[in-house]
């Protein structure tokens, strides 16, 4: 039994490492060659059923919608709607705002990213030099930041950069001792509205690069951190050369999801732009595609299906690169 | 032995998908639940608590639910709420937004209503293809709030020019002479209007947007004079909440819904304070004067009708309610509350005071937004809003009108 669940499992280890030893493990390994193993299959099955009805289904539908002229008509009068071909896309992509839209959401993913990630490194490196009490104590905040939902987190930090009663216009101008930031608005300019989003997301996204990073720095063994301290090795140089190749997979994998959340972030923008600002001048490519007009299914689709695709490829490029580095270590 | 372990798995596997169970549905021929979205505050809980009693003794074995919604949900939310099949009953929704909304089927249409009995501009608004698909709620007119206890011995003014003349003059840095948030394009339209602006015409089958005409650019001009130097409010604000600045003591003028006079009168430790004891003591208004004393100035004539959706599982039911709301006994409750009742008769009803005289003189000059279906487009992608606030930043006004009359025709005529 415990044989056949493990099979599956072993296929993706590196080959590499296989040749040297091989001549120790020839003699029983060569003939087998059993019949699919169908009790994994069959503990999998729900998943993938459920998986196939939540995420295949939809995705399909959303691809075939995007080469239609489908809306709310056509789903309440029972009527087909008719097959535009690649219109929809056209009509995005010509689109005077669109350009500007995706070179907002690519700037804004890369900058939340970077952030995160750094930020989230830097938390995780501290908690494994507090004593027990404190760690408990910074674990606990970073859980009450995650746990905060988005839109909570968002109108209350709205409140906080209010023009007419704010926190931040009321503590700027008791600091400076002026009346200069009385109704001093934070949203109405693109570049300072960004600014507050990018405050509002990383704050609620560093603890889970955090959390994840320090789970990750407890394989770091402590005997090769130790052994090369004595050889004269810097801080710099133990994180560089030695915890960041142990890190390497869990920092892909951060890396890779916080792609992905940081491109289709909605709720933040969306709340926000509800507070102030100018929406067509903020928006990105999740809240561009939620201002189309009413029941625009067919254009809506388009943006989604092109959002997959962009993050299918950021995602495989990372994910590929990742997998040639470890293969060479 | 093996097989059985297999089937055992199988059905443990098989068991974590019956975590998500399964939703109850409740339909039954003698009884079952009406839900009734209405938006805002302004319905009155009298009329509310009307409602649900009267349904529910008329109807044995039904119960009724009236949920409140927000202005910003009638875009999506509701487009996406009425064509599921969970969908709400009965609705209220914006008289701007109905023919779009029964233009893509989600309503259906009212059949035996006494439409003569109701306002006809509200009818009218109701009315797609020659077919009347909701019925009038209430009509409400903008109109200024003020108190004498910030005013002072300063006339009130009679003319739009005197009435920007005295903001400026009022304002100061804590104060503002005229509360004018960036984003309520409801309170611009009579600045434009006033100055024979338009905002969008048909000239044979084409729309011709007027913010850039002659009268729009003095309209609009003219407002800007009002944001920038009469104003304190959030350059990118809304209307929302507009008693609190009120209340602070930060406001001469507030031109708001007849409606926020409840908000400003409510006790100061209520729920959604107000200021029953200071400001909101002596709360005064007047409709909004036109260019030449003695004239108002054109107002939005803002307002809601009621609606059956299409996916209401219990049209007959939803209908009974309906008509409840748009009965007489539930009208003069909307009338006592300062809402001007869609059902003309109720009107009686409307308090004798001063700002409800204001309002009705108010309304006695008001317009609406351009009657096509493809107007709620042009009000889902908030065009006319951004356009203000750019012109209240202190924008280009010309070139703001123009690009924002391209949005429009692009919209309308598309």
């Amino acid at each position: 039994m415990s044989a056949t669940l493990t099979e599956p499992d072993a296929a993706p280890r590196t080959p590499t490492t296989r040749p040297p030893r091989a001549p120790r493990e020839s003699a029983g390994e060569r003939p087998r060659r059993k019949s699919l193993p169908w009790a994994p299959w069959l503990l999998l099955a729900p998943s993938i059923l459920l998986l196939c009805v939540m995420v295949l289904y939809p995705t399909i539908v959303m691809f075939v919608n995007s080469f239609t002229d489908l809306q709310i008509k056509n789903k309440m009068l029972g009527t087909s709607p008719n097959f535009v071909g690649f219109d929809n896309y056209i009509e995005v992509f010509t689109e005077s705002d669109f350009p500007a839209v995706l070179a907002r959401s690519l700037g804004l993913m890369v900058v939340l990213t970077v952030l995160i990630v750094v930020i989230g490194m830097l938390v995780a490196l501290l908690m494994t030099k507090l004593s027990k009490g404190w760690r408990l104590a910074v674990s606990i905040g970073l859980m009450l930041a995650w746990a905060m939902p988005p839109l909570s987190a968002t109108v209350v930090f709205g409140w906080i950069f209010d023009t007419d009663y704010g926190l931040v216009n009321w503590a700027l101008n008791t600091i400076t001792g002026t009346q200069d930031f009385r109704g001093h608005s934070w949203l109405i300019d693109p570049m300072s509205f960004m600014m507050v989003l990018v405050i509002i997301v990383v704050w609620q996204s560093v603890p889970f690069a955090a959390v994840t990073f320090y789970a990750g720095l407890g394989q770091v063994p402590d005997e090769v951190l130790e052994a090369s301290a004595l050889d004269g090795a810097s801080a710099w140089q133990r994180f560089r050369l030695i915890i960041m190749p142990y890190m390497r997979g869990v920092l892909t994998a951060v890396l890779v999801l916080e792609t992905i959340w940081n491109l289709r972030i909605f709720t933040q923008v969306y709340a926000l732009q509800q507070q102030g600002g100018l929406a067509s001048e903020t928006n990105i490519l999740p809240t561009y595609l939620f201002r189309q007009g009413l029941g625009e299914f067919g254009v809506t689709a388009a943006i989604g299906v092109f959002m997959v695709i962009l993050l299918m490829a950021i995602s495989y490029f990372n994910v590929r690169s990742s997998l040639k580095d470890e293969a060479e270590l | 032995m093996r097989k059985l372990g297999i089937a055992a798995l199988g059905a443990a596997a098989a068991l974590t998908l019956a975590g998500c169970s399964a939703g109850g549905g409740e339909e039954s021929a003698d009884g079952g639940k009406i839900t009734v979205w209405v938006v805002g505050t302004d319905t009155p809980d009298t009329a509310r608590e009307y409602l649900k009693d009267t349904f529910e003794s008329e109807n044995e074995g039904w119960t009724l639910t009236v949920e409140e919604k927000t202005w910003a949900d009638v875009s999506d939310t509701y487009a996406a709420a009425l064509q599921s099949n969970d969908s709400p009953d009965v609705v209220e929704v914006g008289n701007t937004q109905t023919a779009s909304f029964a233009d893509q089927g989600l309503f259906l249409p009212l059949t035996d209503f006494p439409a003569d009995d109701y306002l006809p501009g509200l009818v009218e608004s109701a009315t797609y293809d020659g077919e009347l698909y909701a019925a009038p709620y209430y009509a409400g007119g903008r109109i200024v709030f003020y108190s004498e206890q910030i005013l002072g011995a300063t006339p009130v003014p009679t003319t739009l020019d005197e009435y920007v003349a005295t903001g400026k003059a009022l304002k100061t840095d804590t104060r503002s002479g005229i509360w004018a948030p960036g984003r309520d394009w409801y309170n611009a339209l009579p600045y434009v209007w006033a100055h024979d602006g338009f905002i969008a015409e048909q000239e044979g089958d084409e729309w011709k947007a007027g913010f850039s005409s002659e009268g729009g650019i003095a309209g609009l001009t003219q407002l800007q004079d009002v944001y920038v130097n009469a104003s304190n409010a959030a350059k990118d604000g809304d209307e929302t909440d507009p008693q609190v600045a009120f209340c602070a003591g930060e406001d001469v003028f507030l031109s708001a819904p007849a409606w926020v006079q409840w908000s400003i009168t409510a006790p100061a430790d209520a729920e959604a304070p107000g200021c029953a004891d200071t400001f909101g003591s002596d709360l005064r208004a007047f409709p909004l004067p036109g260019l030449e004393a003695g004239e108002t100035a054109p107002i939005f004539a803002g307002g809601s009708n009621v609606a059956v959706a299409t996916k209401s599982a219990n049209p007959e039911q939803a209908r009974a309610a309906l008509d409840i709301m748009a009965g007489e006994g539930y009208q003069t409750l909307l009338a006592e509350g300062g809402l001007t009742p869609g059902f003309t008769a109720a009107a009686a009803s409307l308090p004798d005071t001063e700002i409800a005289k204001a309002q009705a003189d108010a309304l006695a000059n008001s317009k609406v937004t351009p009657t096509t279906p493809k107007w709620a487009e042009v009000e889902a992608a908030q065009i006319i809003q951004e356009a203000l606030v750019k012109i209240a930043q202190g924008g280009d006004v010309a070139a703001i009108a123009a690009d924002l009359d391209a949005q429009i025709e692009e919209i309308l005529n598309s």
